[in-house]
C-alpha cells in the first residue's frame, strides 16, 4: 500500500515538483497539497498522513519548523521531511532537535528527493553533512564561529547591542567585539549592512 | 495628447514670414534700418525662447551662438549702412565681419546635425577639429583681407566701393553651401525615423527655400539682392537667417530636437502632477546634462543615479493618482514604491532590505509622506545599509501605522537636518496623531513614522483629510474655473508620466544588466524625451485645439496616424526590452481608445519583463457582439497564483472603466488580461468571443 504524503510549500513551482516527484512514484501517493503549514496542521487534526514534505520559509502564518514540532505532538507517527532553500545555519540542529526524521536541501539535492522520501519512510534519517556555504561579502560562512553566529541572529533580529548581550549572558563590549570581527571578515561598512546582508543572503532568517 | 505632432504655439517662423513682409514694407515707407531692427529682435527672442525649453544643453547651446552670431550679422550690417562712412577701413572691416557668422554657423549647424540622437562626442569632436581649424583660418584671411586682397579686391569708384571676388573667395561660397548641405542631408536622413517622416516636409519647405533664395541671390543676381519694381525683396543676411534659424525651429517643430511647448493650460497641469517632486526634477536635469560626456564608469554612476530619481518620481506621483475616492492606499502600494527604489539603490551598492507585516487601507496623505520621508533617507549620501520595516495593524476599531527606516550614513547631521521639526504635515498630526522620530544606536539611525488613528474618521475628519490629499494633487489647478476637461487631462498627464517613466526606467535597468543589449544612443533619446515632457507639457487635448485644428474629425485623424506610430514605438521598446510582441488581430482604430491600448500594452509587457520569465507577449484584438475585445497575454508557464492589481493595472483600469468598458485579470490556466471596449463604429461583429482558453487552443 503506498505510503500517503501531505506536500506543503508556498512556492508554487516547488510544490509541483514535489507534487509530481510523489505522483510518479509507485511507493507514495498524494494525500493533500497545502501552501501554508497552518492549514497543514489543520488537515492533520482530522487526517492522518504517513509522510509530511514541508517546507520551512512561507509567506504566511507560522514557520514550517513551528508547525514541525506541532505535527510531532499531533501526530507522533508521522514522519517529516523538511525541505528548504535558505542555507540558515540553526535549521538543522532546530530540527534535530524537533525530532524532524529528515532534512533536505532544494537548492543542492545531494540525493533525489524520492530517494530521501524512500528512505524516511524505511527508517533511516537523513540530515545533510553540513549547511551549504554562503558568500557574505568577503567572507564565507564556514569562517564564523557559533558564537559569532549566535550574535549576528540577534542582530538580524533588530536587537541592540545591550540587548544582545543580555540574552547571551555576556558583556556588551564583547558583543562589540564580536561584530567588529564579522564586520573585518566580511569588509562591510557597517553594523547595519552585515545585518541586511546576512538576512537578504538567507544565512540568518528571523522567526517570524 | 500627442506626442508626435507639430507644436503650434512656436510661432517663429510666422514670425519670420512676418519680417520678411515688413521688409519690403519698410522700404516703401524708408525706414529700412526698422527690418534690422526686427529681425535682432526676433533673433534674440528665439534664443531666449530655447532656454528650459531644450534639455540637451550640448545642442541648446550651438543653437544659442549660432542664433549670437546672426545678431552679430545684423548688427554689422546696421553699422554699415548707417554708422561706418562709406569706403573706411572700418567700413570694410564690418563687411568682412560678415563672413564670421558665414563661416561659423554652417559649421554649427553640421556639428548640431552630428550631435541629435547621438552621444559620440568624442568622435564628432575629432571629426569637426579639422573643420573648425580651417574655419579660424579663413576667417584670419578674410579678416586680414587688406593685406593681401586674396579674398576680395576692393577699389573706390565714383565714391563708392566695389568688389571683386577673388579665386579664393569661392572657397567661402562652397565652404557654406556644402557644409548647409551636409547639415541638411544629415538631418533628412535621421527624419527617417517613422515619428519624424511625416513632418519631414517642414524643414525640407524651408530649408528649400531658404537655399533657392541663396542661389537666387549669387547665381542670379550676382551677388546682389534680388529686386522688383525697385523694392529689394531680400538681402544675403535674411537668407542667413533663414537657412540656421529655419532649419532648427523646423526641427523643434516636429520634435527631432526633443523639446515641448508651453500653454498656460499645461503649466498649471505640470505644475499640480510635478510641483512635489521638483528638486527630485531639478536633480535629474542636471545629472542628464553630465551624463552626455561621462565614461562609461562616471555614465553608470549617474545612471542609476537618475533611475533612483526617476524610479521616486514616478511612484510618487503614481501614488498620488492612484488613491481612491475614498483617499485610501493599500499598504502593499508603499511597499511596490518602496521595493521598486531598492532596485536602484541596491545597484548603487547600498545593502537593503524590506520587512512589511499587515495589508490594511491607510490614509493615502499617511501613505505618501511615509514614501517621502523614506526618499528624504535614502537621498542622503554615504548610505551603505538600509532596512525599512512596515507595519499596519487593525485592533479595537482602531488603525495603526509604523514604518521603521534603519539606515547608517556617513552624516547623520544631515538626515536629522532633512527630517526637521515640522516636516510632518499639519493634517497628519491632528487628524491621525502621526508623529516622527528620530534616534541613534550602535552607529544606526532609527526613523520612525507611526500613527493610530479609528478606522472610520468622523465626517468633518474624513473631509479634511480629503482636502489636504486633493489640495495636493490639484495644488496648480486652482483657479481654473471653466476648463471642465482639466482635472481628466491632468489623470492623463499623471499617467503618461507613469508610463514614460516606467518605459525609460526598465530601459536604464537593462541597460545596466546587460549592457550589450540596449542602444546607449536609443536609452538617450528615451530619458531625454521623458524629461523633455516633464520639463514642460506636450499640448494636450482642449476644446480650443479642436477647433483650431479644424474640428474633431481632422483631430481624430492626427490622432490616429499618431497612435499607430506610437503602438509601433512602444512593440519596438519592448523588443529592446528583451520581449517580442505578437499582435493577432486589428486593434480597434477609434482615437479614443489608442491612448488605452497604449497602456495595455506597456502595462502588460512591464508586468512580463519584471514578474515573469515570459519572453513573448501575445496581443489579440477581436471585435465581439460584447465590444471590442483586448486579449493580452504572454508564453510564460503555468497559472498565476497571486494577481496583484496594482500601479500600471490599476491606472489602466481607471482609464477602461472612463470609457464604458472593463477589465477583467485571469491567472489561470495562465495569466491574462482581458479588456472589453464599447464598440461605437456600429458595424457588424463576429460571433466568436476571445477567451483564454481558446486562445490557447488556438495558439
Amino acid at each position: 500500500m503506498p505510503y500517503s504524503v501531505l506536500v506543503v510549500d508556498d512556492f508554487m513551482m516547488s510544490r509541483q515538483v514535489l507534487e509530481n516527484a510523489v505522483r510518479q512514484s509507485e511507493v507514495f501517493t498524494l494525500a493533500a497539497s497545502f501552501t501554508t503549514a497552518a492549514e497543514a496542521v489543520e488537515y492533520l487534526k482530522d487526517h492522518g498522513a504517513d509522510l509530511v514534505v514541508m517546507d520551512i520559509v512561507m509567506t504566511e502564518g507560522m514557520n514550517g519548523l513551528a508547525a514541525a514540532k506541532r505535527i510531532r505532538e499531533m501526530r507522533p507517527q508521522t514522519k517529516l521531511l523538511i525541505v528548504t532553500s535558505m542555507p540558515e545555519v540553526s535549521y538543522i540542529s532546530r530540527a534535530k532537535q524537533i525530532g524532524v526524521e529528515s532534512f533536505w536541501y532544494k537548492g543542492v539535492q545531494e540525493l533525489p528527493i524520492l530517494d530521501v522520501m524512500t528512505r524516511t519512510m524505511h527508517g533511516e534519517s537523513i540530515y545533510p553533512d553540513s549547511t551549504p556555504v554562503v558568500n557574505l561579502g568577503r567572507a564565507v560562512s564556514t569562517e564564523f564561529t557559533d558564537r559569532e553566529l549566535e550574535v549576528l541572529r540577534e542582530l538580524v533580529d533588530g536587537a541592540s547591542n545591550r540587548e544582545i548581550a543580555d540574552r547571551l549572558g555576556i558583556t556588551e563590549r564583547t558583543v562589540k567585539m564580536h561584530i567588529t570581527n564579522m564586520i573585518e571578515k566580511t569588509g562591510f561598512r557597517s553594523r547595519l549592512e552585515l545585518a541586511v546582508r546576512a538576512r537578504t543572503g538567507g544565512l540568518v532568517i528571523p522567526d517570524e | 495628447m500627442v506626442r508626435n505632432r507639430l507644436k503650434t504655439d512656436r510661432i517663429l517662423l510666422i514670425w519670420l514670414l512676418a519680417t520678411f513682409v515688413w521688409n519690403l514694407i519698410s522700404q516703401v515707407i524708408h525706414v529700412g534700418y526698422l527690418a534690422t531692427i526686427s529681425y535682432g529682435l526676433l533673433i534674440l527672442c528665439w534664443i531666449r525662447s530655447l532656454h528650459g525649453e531644450i534639455p540637451d544643453r550640448h545642442v541648446r547651446h550651438r543653437l544659442e551662438i549660432g542664433g549670437g552670431l546672426l545678431i552679430l550679422l545684423f548688427v554689422l550690417r546696421f553699422l554699415r549702412w548707417t554708422v561706418t562712412p562709406e569706403g573706411s577701413v572700418w567700413d570694410r572691416l564690418c563687411w568682412y565681419g560678415y563672413y564670421i557668422p558665414i563661416l561659423v554657423t554652417p559649421l554649427l549647424s553640421l556639428s548640431l546635425s552630428l550631435a541629435i540622437g547621438s552621444r559620440k562626442r568624442e568622435a564628432q569632436r575629432r571629426f569637426l577639429f579639422p573643420f573648425w581649424v580651417a574655419c579660424i583660418l579663413l576667417m584670419v584671411l578674410v579678416l586680414t583681407n587688406d593685406l593681401h586682397s586674396l579674398v576680395l579686391k576692393m577699389r573706390i569708384e565714383d565714391g563708392s566701393v566695389h568688389s571683386s571676388a577673388q579665386p579664393l573667395y569661392y572657397v567661402y561660397i562652397l565652404w557654406y553651401f556644402g557644409l548647409i548641405l551636409a547639415s541638411f542631408i544629415l538631418m533628412l536622413y535621421k527624419c527617417r525615423l517613422s515619428e519624424f517622416r511625416r513632418f519631414l516636409w517642414l524643414p525640407a519647405l524651408v530649408e528649400s527655400i531658404a537655399l533657392v533664395g541663396w542661389f537666387v541671390y549669387y547665381a542670379v543676381c550676382l551677388g546682389s539682392s534680388p529686386r522688383i519694381g525697385g523694392i529689394s525683396l531680400y538681402n544675403i543676411q535674411e537668407v542667413f537667417t533663414l537657412i540656421f534659424l529655419g532649419l532648427w525651429e523646423s526641427c523643434i517643430l516636429i520634435g527631432l530636437i526633443p523639446s515641448a511647448s508651453l500653454s498656460r493650460e499645461r503649466e498649471w497641469i505640470r505644475e499640480g502632477v510635478l510641483r512635489t517632486v521638483d528638486a527630485e526634477l531639478s536633480e535629474l536635469n542636471i545629472l542628464f546634462d553630465r551624463m552626455w560626456d561621462a565614461d562609461e564608469p562616471a555614465f553608470r554612476e549617474q545612471l542609476i543615479r537618475a533611475g533612483c530619481l526617476g524610479a521616486f518620481i514616478k511612484r510618487r506621483a503614481n501614488l498620488e493618482l492612484i488613491a481612491d475616492e475614498r483617499g485610501t492606499l493599500n499598504m502593499t502600494e508603499l511597499s511596490l514604491a518602496i521595493r521598486e527604489s531598492f532596485d536602484y539603490y541596491s545597484l548603487a551598492g547600498v545593502s537593503v532590505g524590506y520587512e512589511e507585516t499587515g495589508n490594511a487601507e491607510i490614509p493615502a496623505l499617511l501613505l505618501i509622506s511615509a514614501y517621502e520621508l523614506f526618499e528624504a533617507v535614502m537621498e542622503q549620501t554615504g548610505l551603505s545599509a538600509c532596512y525599512v520595516r512596515v507595519q499596519s495593524s487593525q485592533e479595537e476599531e482602531r488603525t495603526g501605522f509604523r514604518m521603521v527606516i534603519e539606515a547608517d550614513p556617513r552624516k547623520k547631521d544631515r538626515i536629522r537636518d532633512a527630517v526637521k521639526a515640522g516636516w510632518i504635515r499639519r493634517e497628519l498630526l491632528e487628524l491621525l496623531g502621526a508623529a516622527v522620530t528620530i534616534g541613534e544606536q550602535d552607529d544606526t539611525m532609527h526613523l520612525e513614522l507611526a500613527a493610530s488613528y479609528p478606522q472610520k474618521l468622523g465626517p468633518v475628519e474624513a473631509i479634511r483629510l480629503s482636502r489636504a490629499t486633493v489640495a495636493e494633487k490639484t495644488r496648480g489647478l486652482s483657479g481654473l474655473t471653466g476648463f471642465l476637461s482639466l482635472e481628466q487631462e491632468a489623470l492623463a498627464e499623471k499617467i503618461r508620466i507613469h508610463d514614460s517613466l516606467g518605459r525609460s526606467l526598465l530601459m536604464t535597468r537593462r541597460y545596466l544588466e546587460c549592457p550589450g543589449e540596449v542602444d546607449r544612443d536609443d536609452l538617450f533619446i528615451e530619458w531625454s524625451r521623458v524629461l523633455a515632457q516633464m520639463n514642460r507639457e506636450t499640448a494636450p487635448l482642449s476644446h480650443s485645439s479642436y477647433e483650431s485644428a479644424g474640428g474633431w474629425e481632422h483631430e481624430a485623424k492626427e490622432l490616429q496616424a499618431a497612435y499607430t506610430e506610437r503602438n509601433e514605438r512602444c512593440i519596438r521598446q519592448a523588443t529592446a526590452l528583451g520581449v517580442t510582441v505578437e499582435l493577432i488581430g486589428d486593434l480597434p482604430e477609434d482615437p479614443l481608445y489608442q491612448e488605452v491600448i497604449d497602456t495595455a500594452i506597456t502595462a502588460h509587457i512591464t508586468n512580463i519583463r519584471k514578474h515573469t520569465s515570459a519572453s513573448r507577449a501575445v496581443i489579440r484584438a477581436e471585435r465581439t457582439p460584447g465590444g471590442r475585445v483586448l486579449l493580452l497575454t504572454d508564453d510564460g508557464e503555468g497559472p498565476v497564483e497571486k494577481l496583484n492589481e496594482t500601479g500600471g493595472l490599476k491606472n489602466l483600469r481607471a482609464q477602461v472603466e472612463a470609457l464604458g468598458g472593463r477589465m477583467e485579470l485571469e491567472g489561470k490556466p495562465r495569466f491574462a488580461l482581458r479588456l472589453v471596449l464599447p464598440d461605437n463604429s456600429g458595424e457588424k461583429t463576429a460571433e466568436n468571443t476571445i477567451t483564454p482558453a481558446a486562445a490557447e487552443q488556438e495558439g
